[in-house]
């Protein structure tokens, strides 16, 4: 009776491992290996998902792990492509040429985060200075910062989120030892910007953050100006009457927006050409609206 | 299977073709490589949640999984926070274990209050016909998925609470609670009344003919007998509380905070894993810390069900004498 079992277990086994087998059996088309930023990892899903319709013989796997890992498998040869949310460092400019490789930059989209409110919040701006305050637990009521004398709840995401990395980067940055400040523990976590975007809407005391583009259009939520500096009157909202303000993104005011990068191993040939001119073809483009990201200026 | 082997044994047996034999055999053998088959995937997965938690203890020492030490101007101080994917890593489970008691004790105190009233409606007061009209109603909230049931307490029922309530956050641990009730009301409630119909008829009927009233048959001899199988079921409900994921993940709102508040944000051991499950990078510290919650929650509730179970089968023993 148990060998019985036993070889029903082991057919089982088999049965999964040929299946399994199947599966990853596949890459033998034109392979593009895209690895890097895991703010661009569905972004760029969608560009391969399209760009494959189009071009059938070629496959283009796409995988995270982060802009440092994304330039250190190019580097390494594991990829042929890197996406990165950030330039290059000096370190890495040294290694690419000290293994005789010659990165070539693309832009390929923009990234922009807008901050929301209440609507009845009377709060209209904000310094990026107590953005980092209000999300780091240093300031904790309204009052501070001329609203109600409310406490602040903190929206935010899920520590796996593009979104939440980027936040940190730009907003919380660094403290006086050199480490990267934290989210308040009393930061909310809130799956996806859809439902970060409803807990604002209905809560007088809430703050949150998300992409640009979602939020534009909600009459429900109020985006607020930002303040680069403290003290002076310069303030600007990535949202101009209902739509996403794209010129204040492209020119580099609002500071909260970043450059999306594709590197490649030196100037990109037949399949690799061909991808990256269609991310930065119109069609690539529209995609990137699509997704809630910032298309790059059209002139 | 033993009683199968008798049967065989018996006289009868000899009077039943081969093929008949035959058929229970197969019968025989298909049910116990099955109930093989599931033991078999069960210790497997156990097994592989049990290595991965553990090597957990490789990366990250035991003691950081209760606080983390820091130095402040010379000062030493400990950081009870949950900071996985920090320049800085903090594991303290404390605010996870602090979360998920904050919800499913509040919880389990509600729907034993409930449960325990609605069982007893059940099987002492309600005609035969209004309990077969309400126990499967009752039943049908056990059977809501709880995606749904979270989504509308975040919609709903929270809007409401921040009419009448004001709490400082929205989305709260008494707003999970609460959520978590309607499918643990309906599991204490059939308990009880299991319980409550596995009272011996005698007894029942003795209390009855001393001229007590049902008020006083429920409360001085029903629920002392039933007592055993009463704990059972708030066992058993409060383990429900403390695994489920969906309505705490979507109506709690998930501040890892260290706090004692109902009415605050709270972040539950479930919750964590399912959030950050899915986007973790493999064999990172993290990836392994959220193993190692999974293997307490599973100690917890393990040994929940098996003090219920232990319980249960004392009761049974006690009522069948």
């Amino acid at each position: 009776m148990s060998k019985r079992s036993l070889h029903t277990v082991s057919c089982l086994i088999l049965c999964l491992a040929v299946v399994s087998c199947k599966i990853s059996d596949k890459n033998v088309k034109n392979t593009i290996l895209v690895k890097g930023s895991d703010t661009m990892v569905n972004l760029t899903q969608r560009w391969a998902e399209q760009f494959m319709v189009s071009h059938p013989d070629i496959s283009v796997q796409v995988t995270g792990g982060g802009s440092g890992t994304g330039i250190a498998s190019l580097l390494n040869g594991t990829s042929n492509i890197a996406n990165l949310s950030r330039e290059l460092k000096e370190k890495e400019i040294e290694k690419a040429k000290s293994l005789n490789i010659f990165p070539q930059r693309f832009e390929v989209a923009l990234d922009g985060i807008a901050i929301i409110v209440n609507p009845d919040n009377p709060v209209n701006s904000l310094s990026l200075d107590e953005v980092k305050k209000i999300y780091s637990g240093e300031i904790n009521n309204w009052k501070e910062l001329g609203g109600t004398d409310d406490e602040i709840v903190l929206y935010g995401r899920e520590n796996s989120s593009g979104t939440y990395e980027y936040f940190k980067e730009a907003v919380l940055g660094k403290d006086e030892k050199g480490f990267s400040v934290d989210f308040s523990a009393r930061t909310q976590v809130l799956q996806g910007t859809a439902a970060l975007g409803q807990a604002v809407s209905l809560d007088l005391k809430g703050i949150g953050y998300g992409g640009v583009g979602y939020f534009a259009s909600r009459k429900d939520l109020k985006v607020v100006h930002i303040k680069p500096e403290n003290n002076s009157g310069l303030k600007f909202s990535p949202v101009l009457n209902g739509e996403v303000n794209y010129e204040i993104i492209w020119n580099g005011n609002y500071p909260l927006s970043r450059y999306l990068y594709c590197y490649t191993n030196g100037i990109p040939t037949n399949e690799i050409k061909k991808f990256i001119d269609f991310i930065i073809s119109e069609n690539g483009q529209s995609i990137v609206k699509d997704m809630q990201y910032i298309p790059l200026s059209t002139n | 299977m033993e009683r199968v082997n008798d049967l065989n044994k018996s006289p009868y047996a000899k009077s039943k073709s081969k093929k008949t034999l035959l058929k229970e055999r197969i019968i025989k053998y298909f049910f116990t490589i099955n109930s093989l088959v599931v033991i078999i995937i069960f210790t497997l997965i156990f097994v592989f949640l049990l290595q991965e938690g553990l090597k957990a203890l490789d990366v990250i020492a035991i003691k950081d999984f209760v606080y983390k030490t820091v130095f402040e101007n010379g000062e030493e101080g400990k950081l009870y926070q949950w900071y996985p994917t920090s320049e800085q890593p903090r594991f303290s489970l404390i605010p996870l274990i602090l979360g998920s008691l904050l919800i499913s004790i509040p919880a389990t105190l509600i729907s034993t209050v409930f449960g325990i009233s609605v069982g007893i409606y059940l099987s002492e007061i309600a005609s035969i016909k209004t309990r077969e009209f309400l126990k499967p109603i009752i039943e049908i909230f056990a059977g809501i998925p709880t995606v749904v049931l979270g989504f509308f307490m975040l919609v709903v029922v929270a809007s409401i609470f921040q009419d009448i309530f004001n709490p400082v956050n929205r989305l709260n641990a008494f707003l999970a609670s609460i959520g978590l009730s309607f499918i643990i009301i309906p599991i204490i409630s059939s308990l009880t009344e299991d319980a409550f119909n596995a009272v011996p008829k005698e007894i029942r009927m003795a209390s009855y003919a001393l001229g007590a009233s049902k008020f006083q048959t429920v409360f001085r001899v029903l629920i002392p007998t039933a007592m055993s199988g009463l704990s059972a079921s708030i066992i058993l409900g409060f383990g429900r509380a403390i695994g489920e994921t969906m309505i705490v993940l979507m109506a709690s709102g998930n501040a890892a905070e260290l706090s004692f508040e109902l009415f605050r944000s709270a972040r539950t051991m479930t919750a964590t894993i399912a959030a950050e499950l899915g986007e973790v990078s493999q064999d990172s510290a993290h990836y392994f810390a959220l193993f190692f919650i999974g293997l307490v929650l599973f100690v917890i509730t393990f040994i929940l069900n098996m003090v219920a179970e232990l319980i249960l089968n004392r009761m049974r023993n006690k009522i069948n004498y």
